[in-house]
């Protein structure tokens, strides 16, 4: 039984940046004759779509492509300029959590508040209350009021409302994203009680592996279209293809094209530290300086096996960005990226590196494990990404040896065998006897 | 553990309606009152303060409009300074409601009308609380028939239809021109000069009477004043016309909240 259907809905907005939201001017204009009806853009194009009662479904897209537009249509939030959404149950949304709390009233009565605004009668969420203080774990804040609350708390106490309602239609947006690591825990153990009860789960999330992993379907929305719909794993492949070629044409083709073989390079490659040459187009952030260094944090060309190091990149930000990727290709003579540390990994995309200024990072290289050899620095990439969507916002990548260095063997491993592998740690072995002959 | 969903049918959207409605003029009134000790009376002391500004600089002038008694001129020039109060503080804060409710709108399904709707309705309350008791005081000293206390509820009434179509009114047009406070500002310091509060009606030029007439306001201060102040009661066209003007103005403000209400989502 399909339970959501979209029947060739489109929806027109209105762009906001036209529009003056000013009555003097709009007067103004008028009295001139030069006033001009605002413009609308096609937000949404003819989307078909039927969702199964049951299924797990994902939206992939990058961001402007209509997917939130989309949620909201389906939650009737915003009415299709044409079009037909047919919903069968009762959906609860759950975009961004938190969003209707008032900071200066107690924790006890946002969540009345809260409830009834999900649609609870007043009455039930008073009946709740304790429970939801309970698996929020603010049992001893029922009084605070909401802005004496951390972050933390807030977005728990957000969670523990919302899936107080057992919805036939789930919406996902980003939600799993909030709290600490044990608490998502209980929240994705909350979800998985909607997965088994059979409601229809709708999902939006960067996490594309998620999506893969959790979902049978999937959209993947461009430009307010349905660029692709079918099976989930084959639409995000699709979209990551796709997002690759058009977002970073020259990474796709390093990946797409096996490497060259570089002998006949002849300008010789800096060792130990270089610089990075500037982008060809104007970027918010620049790459300056890259590095090898020691334990000590001191330059050098030369690393034992045995001893851990680190890859240090200067870097200056030079106008405000929002968040900020580092990756670093680490390739061997052969030209095969042994390492790729990727920054998002480690450190959060906001925060203290996106500063405006100049900065140093450090990549924490461990040994044993780069085999004694000559190694390169052979391609930074600096971007400003999209959080959600991951689109490339602005970027310096360069793909070229930028420094060369060379890891040499330890006094402690002469006797060590090197094959011919890429890496080589320190691997235990144990051998058991399993029986006499 | 069985959750039951809180979508059922049987849940109406006028129960659903009712509360929320409930429940934001609570929390309303909770974040108003929060750490104040005098609640609701606190609304009073702006009109206080004003009336003993105007009995000290107009009183003795105008007393003889008040068969010569600045006791009925300090009453009238307090009856009309807390329906003015009333109305501007309710309408200024209901101008700005549903784009401050935007981030809301945009998430959950929500109608657009409880938000001014809340607003007004919070301010009546604390009407009812801090000012009513009052007015009813007066009215029972001055006429010692607690007749008169009923017939108050006209004017009482019409002035919050008034402050309701007001506010479904200027809280839409104030999602297309973010600038329209300014304008509004201006608009009420009109009605607060135009509307008999400190002053008697009688000093009027008769040919500008058919222009404060237009004042939705004028209706309602003026029967409350008869009632409370002079102990009479009010004309039945006075009554009526108090009651109709608020009767248009809700009508006017719905109706265009009602047509614009779909170009809302665009602009929040």
């Amino acid at each position: 039984m399909e339970v959501i259907r979209l029947d060739r809905v489109s929806l027109l907005r209105r762009t906001q940046e036209e529009f003056s939201y000013n009555l003097k001017k709009t007067l103004l204009s008028w009295i001139e004759g030069k006033y001009r009806k605002p413009a609308r853009r096609l937000v949404l194009d003819q989307i078909e779509l039927g969702i199964e009662a049951g299924e797990k479904f994902g939206i992939v897209g990058a961001n402007g492509s209509g997917k939130s537009t989309l949620l909201k249509v389906i939650c009737s939030i915003l009415e299709p300029s044409s079009g037909q959404v047919r919903v069968r149950g009762n959906i609860a949304p759950l975009i961004e959590l938190g969003a209707g709390f008032d900071p200066e009233i107690s924790v006890a009565d946002n969540i009345i508040l809260y409830g009834v605004m999900l649609g609870f009668r007043e009455m039930e969420m008073r009946s709740r209350t304790p429970e939801i203080l309970e698996f929020a774990e603010l049992e001893e804040y029922s009084a605070v009021p909401v802005k004496a609350l951390s972050s933390g708390m807030v977005a728990r106490l957000g969670f523990a409302i919302a899936t107080e309602v057992q919805p036939d239609i789930l919406i996902l947006d980003e939600v799993l994203s909030v709290g600490d690591e044990s608490f998502r825990n209980k929240c994705k153990q909350r979800i998985e009680r909607f997965w088994h009860a059979h409601s229809t789960v709708l999902l939006v999330s960067h996490d594309l592996d998620f999506i893969r992993k959790s979902c049978q379907r999937a959209v993947w929305l461009d430009h307010g279209k349905v660029r692709m719909l079918g099976q989930a794993d084959e639409v995000i492949d699709a979209y990551i293809a796709n997002f690759r070629i058009e977002e970073d044409p020259e990474l796709s083709e390093r990946l797409l094209s096996p490497p060259a073989t570089e002998a006949a390079d002849e300008t010789p490659v800096p060792l130990g530290e270089g610089l990075i040459p500037p982008p060809a187009s104007l970027s918010q952030v620049l790459g300056t300086r890259i590095f090898i260094a020691n334990q000590e944090k001191q330059v050098t060309a030369e690393i034992p096996f045995d001893q851990s190091f680190y890859i240090g990149l200067d870097y200056t930000v030079t106008a405000p960005i929002e968040s900020l990727v580092i990756g670093v290709y680490l390739t061997n003579e052969q030209g095969l990226i042994v390492l790729e540390p990727v920054s998002i990994n480690w450190v959060p995309l906001q925060g203290a590196m996106v500063a405006v200024g100049q900065h140093r990072a450090y990549i924490a290289i461990p040994a044993p494990l780069l085999k004694p050899g000559t190694y390169f620095i052979s391609a930074i990439g600096l971007r400003e990404i999209d959080p959600v969507s991951w689109a490339v916002m602005t970027h310096h990548f360069w793909s070229e040896k930028l420094v060369e260095f060379r890891v040499v063997v330890a006094e402690a491993y002469q006797q060590e065998w090197f094959g011919q592998e890429a890496v080589h740690p320190i691997l235990h072995w144990e051998i058991e006897s399993v029986g006499e002959h | 553990m069985a959750i039951s969903s809180p979508f059922r049918s049987s849940f109406s959207s006028a129960q659903r309606y009712w509360d929320l409605l409930r429940v934001l003029v609570r929390r309303n009134l909770k974040v108003r009152y929060r750490g104040s000790f005098l609640g609701p009376y606190w609304s009073l002391l702006n009109p206080l303060i004003m009336t003993v500004l105007y009995a000290a600089i107009f009183g003795r002038t105008f007393a003889s409009y008040y068969d010569n008694s600045l006791a009925k001129y300090v009453l009238a020039a307090f009856t009309g300074l807390i329906v003015i109060n009333f109305f501007s503080a309710a309408t200024t804060q209901a101008l700005t409601s549903i784009v401050a409710n935007g981030g809301l709108l945009n998430k959950v399904r929500l109608p657009t009308s409880i938000f001014p709707a809340s607003v007004i309705i919070a301010n009546f309350v604390q009407f009812l609380i801090g000012s009513m008791p009052l007015l009813v005081l007066v009215t029972l000293i001055t006429s010692k028939n607690p007749l008169h206390v009923l017939v108050l509820i006209v004017p009482v009434v019409s002035l919050l239809l008034v402050c309701a179509g007001i506010a479904f009114l200027t809280s839409s047009l104030y999602v297309f021109f973010r600038d329209l406070p300014y304008f509004y500002e201006l608009l009420v310091f009109v009605l607060w000069i135009s509307s008999p509060i400190f002053y008697p009606e009688e000093i009027v030029p008769p040919q500008l009477k058919p222009i404060l007439a237009l004042n939705p306001l004028f209706p309602v201060i003026s029967s409350v004043r008869q009632i409370a102040v002079l102990g009479t009661l009010p004309s039945l066209s006075l009554l009526a016309g108090s009651l109709l003007s608020g009767m248009m103005m809700l009508g006017i403000g719905w109706l265009c909240f009602r047509s614009w209400r779909s170009l809302f989502m665009d602009l929040l």
